[in-house]
């Protein structure tokens, strides 16, 4: 059995879990949910399906993969499998669920927190990113949350997964990165910590 | 001023990227329950269960009240489950058509599984039965074939 480390990349823990699931150990399937389910759930989030919708996507996201397993021929490439699976189930959804024109499904709107308490327990650091990140695309807010998910060896696999071209994000800043970087940097309130 | 973005990335882009990680998590948490419930599901996945397609949209399931939600059916390559969901008094209340007599399906509520038996009639039902994300389970028929596992409706 394999022991990935758990401070190395996400994509290279995804893979060793996946590994060793399909040699027949039955745990490592519970530690690739706990690993990746969080990245999930921003991609599905992401593409403006409610908590609910969300929740049900990532459970069907699950599922494919177990009935897929045995076609995915590189480990390394579970996590961006399983992202791209994900997305396309989400957009599935949302066809199903909405009446809009469809090129709209293209750019969906994103969940915001409206709950006051939510946005309230954030500090203050974050909100301030909070507000600068809102005023990006939505389909920036889409690549960068889930980029965010990651680690740097994981961003050119997570934006690809997402859908954007080799290159643009990892190992290159990127626009929707480079956008958010300098409102941060312009804001005099928004300091890194 | 507009960052270069045609640049490989720097300290400051990986801390924004944290940064932004740990707002999004404060922003919209994954729900507590979400890798136990999916835990669960690949439990029964295991089994070689097929999961039946939703014939009618979640959503619109969703939308309705119990009252007036009227029917669900899920529709698999071996079965057919036709569930209503209907009120008594202040209760939840299910009943169920499979396709045949005799087969065990199992309502799974949660952690908790209550399994009833089809009448000669194919009809199968729960009473009462809490709120919440609800599945359904249906053992084969015959030796060797595949239980069937419905998509989670909300009641």
């Amino acid at each position: 059995m394999t022991t990935p480390d758990t401070e190395s990349s996400l994509g290279t823990r995804a893979a060793a879990a996946f590994v060793d699931y399909r040699a027949g150990d039955a745990q490592a399937l519970h530690t690739l949910v706990a690993v990746v389910t969080p990245v999930l759930w921003h991609v599905v989030r992401s593409c403006g399906l409610s908590t609910q919708a969300a929740e049900d996507t990532v459970q069907t996201t699950w599922l494919r993969l177990v009935e897929h397993a045995d076609a995915i021929t590189s480990p390394q490439a579970v996590l961006g499998w399983l992202c791209t699976t994900a997305k396309r189930e989400a957009w599935r959804v949302q066809r199903a669920t909405r009446t809009v024109d469809p090129v709209a499904d293209l750019e969906p709107d994103l969940p915001t927190p409206h709950d006051p308490a939510q946005v309230a327990a954030m500090r203050d650091e974050a909100r301030r990113l909070w507000e600068h990140f809102v005023t990006l695309s939505p389909k920036c807010q889409q690549i960068l949350r889930v980029i965010s998910m990651g680690g740097a060896p994981d961003y050119a696999s997570l934006a690809t997964a997402m859908g954007v071209p080799v290159g643009s994000i990892g190992p290159t800043r990127g626009r929707c990165l480079a956008a958010l970087r300098t409102a941060l940097l312009s804001d005099p309130d928004w300091s890194l910590t | 001023m507009t960052e270069n973005y045609d640049v490989p990335f720097d300290d400051i882009d990986v801390a924004i990227l944290d940064a932004l990680r740990r707002t999004v998590a404060l922003a919209d948490p994954v729900p507590p329950s979400l890798v136990g419930d999916i835990d669960f599901t690949l439990s029964l996945a295991a089994m070689n269960a097929e999961l039946a397609a939703l014939t009618t949209e979640a959503a619109a399931v969703r939308a309705a009240s119990p009252e007036n939600a009227e029917s669900v059916t899920f529709t698999s390559s071996t079965m057919t489950l036709m569930v209503v969901i209907g009120r008594d008094d202040s209760a939840i209340r299910l009943d169920a058509w499979v396709s045949g007599g005799g087969i065990t399906v199992e309502m799974i509520h949660g952690s908790e599984r209550s399994a009833a038996v089809s009448d000669v009639n194919g009809r199968v039902s729960w009473f009462p039965v809490a709120p919440g994300l609800v599945r359904f389970l249906i053992q084969p028929l015959t030796a060797g074939g595949r239980p069937v596992i419905t998509p989670a409706i909300e009641l």
